[in-house]
């Protein structure tokens, strides 16, 4: 789905101010950027996250068909996305990182998932757990 | 955030039993060109004031002093409540304000937000209606309170939230504060006598807290709850007619390309209130004529709520066209929030065009017409695609709109309105799309005396949004009505009664 952010530029920059320009950054150590990928069970935290523009990219073994996403992110500027692919590399979700809400993947075929962190231009926290599980109808 | 769901209809309630509490009253002295019954004067005008010896009294609400300082310590509070509450007792993370949020906020590029339609379209404007009160209470007009909202939301999206400001909420929280404000600022004047004493003058003085928080903290910290003094004019308008409607509800829904269909059977109840003289107080100040409706009905359906409906126009000014008299361009300010089975829309607008008077006071027939262009500031219009995780599910975008209606009133029983509203929104910020809403209703009343009322209504209502990537979606609703009438506290002997 195409989403519609013109007016970030329009509208807004007419209504008060045009933020200034910020050179982009990179993750580094003051990030404390922590990887916690098992079988089942993914997770990635990083902080003080300022005004970076990069994509971060994992493998992650689900053995089940779809993911509970736990979103405890804190990202109030800039543009992060999660994208998920499922074993066949078919798209399962794509979504910003929000602040305390659950979300859960399309069905997918269980195996090698892969989970991407699209940031561009973020400020925040990252905090999210994903769990594989296969649902019981 | 203030977010009562309710308030809507508990303000409705409060504002209308100060009327009914007012009883029987004295002859109008207006103009004999809209005779207006003797039971639509508030108690505070005409000659019955006379009756007391008020004329004597003291008026110090007559020309209040600008308290800026008081004004200015108010909007403070009004953002730090909400702020502490949520960085402390709900220990919220975008209410983690600081020196650094407060220069992203600054530095980055404002971003709309996904919140629910309920929280943006009513809670925002609501808050800022406690901004513009903050002024209009503490001795400033309608046009010098009305840059308070912009300002009070341009503090809180900058300082008062850790999240990248958001151009939708300082949009509805400004131009909704201004409409809703003054709204609130006159019915609480309704609401409200100096004159009272004993547990009148209580209820008065509760009834009007809860229409306007602020300036009922006001008169409680300035001990202005108690004590005898004179009414300003301007707290009671020339003429006032409230319409309560409690009955049946129907609504079917169909969408194209999406194969999907509902039907609704609920209850309703409607209120309307015309303040104010629709043709003689156009000219007069800010909000002089207001129409208020709102509208609760149950059980809710799918993603509506209880409040269906609130919707102000409040006039800006107008100027007569031709010599008759009858008619005048017209300005209003609008605020609007619709969620109901069939219709999601919120927005803030204004509103131009020609308003007529047609028949004699007296007569058995009278009318009243309207054309209308309608700008769109901001619109919230139901979205087919747009599905976000926060909740929300609408298109944000600015617009233009057309009102055709047209009301009359014959032998002072039959009682029919007939109205078309078109909006057109273009999206920039949800999913691609422009939409464009037809809507024309019907609501025909047959008064049985002049307090009690049956009446029937139906509405068509169509939505086509064209989409950039997505199919194409036309929606189409039919809405019927069948509802018992209580004019309060009387039926009105004219038809300008309210603009149609």
């Amino acid at each position: 789905m195409r989403i519609r952010r013109r007016g970030r530029a329009g509208l807004a920059a007419v209504i008060v101010m045009v933020g200034c320009s910020v050179p982009s950054e990179s993750l580094g150590p003051g990030n404390h950027v922590t990887v916690t990928n098992l079988v089942g069970h993914f997770q990635l935290t990083a902080d003080n996250i300022q005004n970076v523009t990069t994509t971060l990219t994992f493998t992650w073994q689900n053995p089940g068909t779809v993911a509970e996403i736990d979103h405890q992110s804190f990202m109030p500027h800039g543009s992060t996305l999660l994208i998920i692919r499922d074993a066949a590399d078919s798209l399962r979700y794509e979504g910003k990182l929000l602040y305390q809400l659950e979300d859960r993947t399309a069905a997918g075929v269980p195996g090698e998932w892969t989970v991407t962190f699209s940031l561009d231009e973020s400020v925040g926290d990252i905090d999210v757990t994903l769990e594989g599980l296969t649902p019981v109808d | 955030m203030w977010s009562p769901r309710y308030l809507a209809g508990l303000c409705t309630v409060v504002a209308v039993a100060p009327l009914t509490a007012q009883g029987p009253q004295p002859a109008s002295r207006l103009t004999p060109g809209l005779s207006v019954p003797a039971a639509w004067i508030p108690a505070a005008i005409g000659p019955a004031d006379t009756a007391r010896p008020r004329d004597s009294l003291p008026c110090p609400d007559c020309h209040p002093p600008k308290r800026f300082w008081a004004g200015f310590g108010e909007l403070m509070l009004v953002q730090l409540i909400p702020h502490s509450v949520n960085a402390t007792l709900r220990g919220a993370v975008w209410a983690d304000v600081s020196i650094a949020s407060i220069r992203n906020n600054l530095a980055y590029p404002w971003q709309w937000d996904d919140n629910q339609f309920l929280n943006n379209q009513f809670s925002h404007p609501y808050h800022g209606s406690l901004y513009f009160n903050a002024a209009r209470t503490n001795g400033y007009d309608f046009w010098e309170s009305f840059a308070w909202p912009f300002a009070g939301s341009l503090m809180w999206e900058i300082a008062g939230e850790a999240w990248a400001p958001a151009p939708n909420d300082f949009l509805n929280t400004s131009f909704g504060g201004v409409a809703l404000g003054e709204t609130f600022y006159r019915l609480s004047s309704l609401a409200l006598d100096n004159t009272a004493t004993g547990s009148e003058r209580t209820w008065r003085e509760i009834g009007g807290f809860v229409l306007n928080p602020i300036r009922g903290f006001n008169r409680l910290v300035r001990g202005e709850t108690h004590g005898v003094s004179a009414n300003p004019p301007d707290w009671r308008p020339s003429k006032i007619v409230g319409v309560l409607d409690a009955g049946y509800r129907s609504t079917a829904t169909t969408y194209s390309s999406l194969g999907s269909e509902s039907a609704a059977d609920q209850w309703d109840l409607g209120f309307s209130l015309s303040y104010g003289d629709p043709v003689k107080d156009l000219s007069g100040k800010p909000f002089s004529y207001f129409m208020m409706t709102a509208e609760l009905a149950g059980p809710a359906v799918d993603s509506a709520r209880r409040l269906n409906r609130l919707s102000v126009r409040g006039s800006l000014g107008a100027w007569p066209v031709g010599g008759s008299g009858r008619h005048q361009f017209a300005l209003s300010l609008g605020y609007d929030y619709y969620s109901n089975p069939a219709v999601e829309y919120g927005g803030q607008s204004v509103q131009a065009g020609l308003v007529s008077l047609f028949g004699s006071p007296g007569s058995d027939f009278q009318a009243q017409t309207a054309v209308m262009l309608n700008g769109i500031i901001i619109g919230a219009t139901q979205s087919d695609y747009y599905r976000a995780l926060e909740g929300r599910n609408y298109d944000y975008g600015p617009g233009a709109g057309v009102t055709v209606a047209g009301r009359v009133l014959y032998k002072r029983h039959l009682d029919a309105t007939l109205a078309y509203n078109g909006i057109w929104t273009y999206t920039v910020d949800g999913a691609e799309s422009s939409h464009f809403q037809n809507a024309v209703r019907l609501d025909a009343r047959y008064w049985l005396n002049d307090r009690l009322g049956l009446g029937l209504g139906t509405a068509f209502y169509e939505r086509q949004s064209d989409y950039r990537d997505q199919p194409d979606v036309t929606e189409r609703a039919s809405i019927f009505r069948a509802f018992v009438s209580t004019a309060i506290p009387r039926l009105p002997q004219s038809a300008a009664g309210e603009q149609p």
